[in-house]
């Protein structure tokens, strides 16, 4: 009888582990753990802003390296002034908002650079924020 | 995390950038701060100058 209950104590002890249990992905339930909160969470987080001048549709940026494969960016918006475009109507010129220089893609090219690009420039700047995360 | 202003092949700004690590390449320039304000500046000696605009015109109206 007492056998038995020390031969089910040490299967738990075993399978619970120790807190100094190393990290692995099939150890005690401790290694478990510990092989979890090494492989999750955020590696590293960058942040910048690239600007478009007058004449760029499209610029790219340099960050530090990161795996691409674990990596996202996220846009934080974009700045850009006003203008307009000019039609003809009737024998009448008419005039109305150009918003395409204001619509920017954000890419991740590679593990070190971020793109920032736009269909048309309309002759004005444009400012992109973004924020590149990657995980563990 | 160091901070750095990316600048073209006439020196002007068009990226500042709030890096994981140190790079190091002639065009990244590391500055105290994530500073906006030096974007489409031309970097001269160390200093940031404000480039003249071109002259604005007024679009033709095409038909």
């Amino acid at each position: 009888m007492f056998g038995m209950i020390e031969a089910l104590l040490s299967f738990f002890l075993r399978q619970v582990g120790l807190r100094t249990d190393a990290a692995s992905a099939t150890g005690s339930a401790h290694a478990k753990l510990a092989h979890i909160v090494a492989n999750t969470g955020i590696k590293s987080i960058q942040r910048g802003t690239i600007a478009l001048g007058v004449a760029d549709k499209t610029k790219a940026a340099t960050i530090s390296a990161v795996n691409t494969n674990k990596a996202m960016v996220n846009p934080l918006g974009v700045r850009a002034g006003d203008t307009y475009a000019s039609y003809y109507v009737y024998d009448t010129y008419r005039y109305t908002a150009a918003i395409s220089h204001m619509k920017v893609t954000l890419t991740l090219t590679n593990g070190t650079t971020v793109t920032a690009t736009r269909d048309d420039h309309n002759d004005t700047v444009a400012t992109v924020s973004y924020e590149v995360i990657e995980f563990v | 995390m160091p901070y750095y202003a990316q600048i073209d092949e006439n020196g002007i700004c068009f990226a500042v950038t709030q890096t994981a690590g140190e790079i190091n390449r002639a065009d990244m320039i590391e500055i105290d701060s994530l500073d906006e304000s030096i974007l489409l500046k031309k970097y001269v000696n160390g200093a940031w100058e404000t480039v003249p605009e071109e002259p604005q015109t007024e679009p033709e109206p095409s038909e």
